[in-house]
């Protein structure tokens, strides 16, 4: 069987991992880095560049160089939780015929998927090259707060990126798997992942190597991009008070803030102060102006503070849902690049009275997990297991437009659930079976994931008939909903895949031209610099070369057992 | 094939401590667990679903208490069949629309107490004399845990039917079950 790897595929990072011997590797980019950037830049030539060298064209080429693209991904243009969003990016977005968001680089829209295919293909073809042989299955992994369509999505990219996606596994729960617990004591873990774009946190039990998830919460809108603009609003109100210039208008001005913002934000986490300077930012008749700003961390928390109060919320919901309280907690595990914050660090043992669990690196666990279930999934690890719940609640449309709830959010998955439902008038031959994802009592409010029609009824007077309606949550948290008249007795069902706008036939046609797309490696190591999907002979020519690069690695492939992992 | 109880599904005796269920239910997990079983994906999602199911009643011990009522008194399928022969006219008519209503309270019953019940009470009301239908009305009264009025049911089919000691049994295992 062919190697499986895990990805995190986040909102400003991804990162990609495998199990080797039972060692965690976390495989390098092209460019040497352990994670990679999530940016996707198309330059005027028709090349697509991704990772590190994209950042690089945020300031030049603002309009076609995409990133976070992950809050877009299973999104309609006009849902309202995007409002902020769209304001946050200098891209175009656009809407397709049927509502779907998608992005608009010169002439051509792309759907979100797309884009983070082009992520995933950089991922997929570095670590052809690093492990020396083709790669065509993985596990990637999302928020635990994500959708029933944004999880197809992301399956979708994998698909388009020429990947077989065996699973779709939730962050929190991947940082759980990685975070070197001793397997054998039963403990109760609290996992807080603060990440780019994300805010997610899982209470977990775990025992006899069982991580079982016993409820999750979130914000999909609420991560260190919402911290990068917090700064880059007071640097922009500083300049405009000192220089009486509106940077808000230049959008090159507006990325070389967000780049800077981003390194004060980090620098702030080792440091008291960090100082910002922007030469040339603007200019008036006077002459060149230079932005120069101290931003303390003091300040950077009081731009901050309503952002690290709303993460609150979400761990008191998951903590009530859990039946547990803050001091049943055993340990708390920290992931995503914004839990550096010493405010964060400081919220999070107030919450629950102790200190983070250890030597979590925030940036890699969650990658690091997606491995580890990747090698359950291949079979070589055969004690641990991952039991997640469906973070929110399934039913459908009935009478008087009330929803009722079939699966409760936070219930086990894999799920199957059965009810029985009638018909509201005399002598009714169809159904319509409207699938609901949500928690408030009026259908409407909620999300509507699906519908279809149960028809050939026998007539009968109302509420005689009976139908019987099925719901499946998968282990990838993907739903299916089937409807059958149990009064002919005949197996009458209809499967619904709620979907992520895509049609099988998109997905089939985009992964070819991503095939076919010129992806140039412009940077570094020479023998990466030919390398393009699709062309078989280089390929090989590129193996051949690696194997015997790495020919030590290669041998070592070789051996099998990953049973000793963490020497647990 | 007859549906497995809970315990049958977690393959432990019913007597079984919580510790005993909870290590059961892991090592079911692992041998049923999709994740463990990339071949058989439509069983072993079922079958993990229906661990998942028993475990989470059998872990819960008020759920547990309720369970194993149910389990010693079972829902009654079937509505005396001799009585309808002698029945005519609209005194047929009322009769076939209650055992309408009793046998969709019977199907409603494993997944929706709450709408069972409503069915049972119909079909007495258009029946008054259904002891089969009081019994279930009971048993949905005691799922939603109104035990006062699932007793009065009880009591109402022992006045029907004096001589039966079933139903005797059954209140005696509710009286333990309320008691504290």
């Amino acid at each position: 069987m062919s190697k499986i790897i895990g990805i995190d595929l986040g909102t400003t990072n991804s990162c990609a991992a495998i199990m080797q011997d039972g060692e965690m590797v976390i495989i390098p980019n092209a460019e040497g880095m352990r994670t990679t950037p999530s940016v996707v830049s198309f330059m005027k030539n028709g090349e697509i560049i991704v990772g590190e060298p994209a950042k690089r064209q945020e300031v030049i080429n603002p309009e076609t160089t995409v990133f976070s693209i992950k809050r877009f991904m299973g999104r309609k243009l006009d849902d309202p939780s995007l409002r902020n969003d769209r304001e946050l990016v200098p891209y175009g977005l656009v809407s397709a015929i049927n509502g779907d968001l998608r992005v608009k680089i010169r002439d051509r829209d792309y759907s979100p998927p797309e884009i983070s295919a082009l992520i995933l293909g950089k991922i997929k073809r570095d670590a052809e090259i690093y492990l020396g042989e083709k790669i065509e299955k993985a596990v990637i992994t999302c928020p635990a707060y994500f959708n029933d369509s944004q999880r197809q999505a992301t399956k979708d990219a994998g698909k388009i990126a020429g990947l077989e996606v065996l699973r779709i596994i939730n962050e929190p729960t991947a940082a759980s798997l990685a975070s070197g617990f001793d397997r054998k004591t039963r403990r109760k873990i609290a996992i807080y992942d603060l990440g780019g774009g994300t805010f997610d946190v899982s209470i977990l039990e775990l025992g006899n190597g069982v991580f079982e998830v016993k409820a999750s919460s979130g914000d999909t809108h609420l991560g260190g991009d919402d911290f990068d603009q917090r700064i880059i609003a007071w640097l922009i109100s500083d300049f405009s008070q000192k220089e009486k210039i509106d940077l808000q208008q230049d959008r090159i001005a507006l990325q070389r803030l967000k780049e800077v913002a981003e390194k004060a934000k980090c620098e702030l986490s080792e440091k008291n102060a960090a100082e910002i300077t922007l030469p040339f930012i603007a200019s008036d008749t006077s002459g060149p102006k230079h932005l120069s700003a101290k931003l303390t961390r003091a300040k950077m928390e009081d731009l901050a503070k309503d952002l690290i109060q709303n993460t609150l919320k979400p761990c008191e919901v998951a903590l009530e849902d859990s039946g547990l309280r803050s001091s049943n907690i055993d340990e708390i595990v920290l992931v995503g690049g914004m839990t550096r914050m010493p405010k964060i660090q400081e919220l999070v043992r107030r919450l629950f009275g102790k200190d983070p669990y250890p030597g979590v690196n925030p940036d890699e666990t969650v990658a690091a997990g997606a491995a580890i279930q990747a090698s359950v999934l291949k079979g070589n690890i055969r004690d641990i297991l991952l039991l997640d719940v469906t973070p929110f609640s399934l039913g459908i449309r009935t009478e008087g437009g009330m929803m009722s709830k079939i699966i409760q959010k936070n219930a086990t998955i894999p799920v199957r659930k059965k009810e029985i439902f009638s018909t509201a008038k005399d002598n009714q031959t169809f159904v319509r079976i409207q699938v609901y994802q949500g928690e408030k009592p009026m259908a409407a409010d909620n999300k509507l994931i699906g519908t279809f029609d149960l028809v050939g009824i026998p007539p009968a007077p109302r509420e005689i008939p009976q139908i019987e309606v099925c719901f499946d949550v998968d282990a990838n948290g993907i739903v299916r909903v089937s409807a059958a008249d149990l009064e002919t007795g005949k197996e009458q069902a209809i499967k619904i895949t709620p979907n992520s706008g895509l049609s099988e036939s998109d997905i089939t046609q985009y992964a070819k031209e991503q095939s076919e797309v010129k992806m140039p490696d412009r940077h570094d190591q020479s023998q990466h610099r030919t390398f393009a999907r699709g062309q078989k002979d280089e390929y090989q020519e590129i193996e051949s070369d690696q194997a015997e690069d790495e020919g030590e690695m290669k041998k070592s492939d070789k051996k099998k057992g990953l049973f000793g992992l963490f020497g647990g | 094939m007859s549906e497995q109880n809970f315990y049958e599904i977690l393959e432990v005796y019913p007597a079984a401590s919580k510790e005993e269920i909870e290590t059961a239910f892991r090592m079911l997990l692992y041998k049923y667990h999709p994740d463990h079983n990339s071949e058989r994906e439509e069983w072993s999602h079922v079958m993990t679903a229906k661990v998942v199911d028993a475990y989470q009643c059998l872990s819960d011990p008020e759920r547990r208490k309720l369970y194993n009522f149910l389990i010693y008194s079972p829902l009654k399928k079937k509505a005396g069949d001799r009585k309808f022969m002698f029945f005519q006219g609209k005194q047929k008519e009322q009769w076939q629309a209650a055992l309408l209503r009793f046998n969709a309270g019977v199907v409603l019953f494993p997944r929706q107490k709450a709408k069972a019940g409503a069915k049972f009470k119909e079909a007495i009301h258009l029946w008054p004399k259904f002891p089969e239908a009081l019994y279930n009305l009971g048993l949905c009264l005691i799922e939603l845990k109104k035990y006062d009025e699932a007793r009065s049911y009880f009591n109402q089919v022992k006045n029907l039917n004096p001589k039966e000691h079933e139903i005797r049994r059954t209140l005696r295992r509710l009286d333990e079950l309320t008691k504290k």
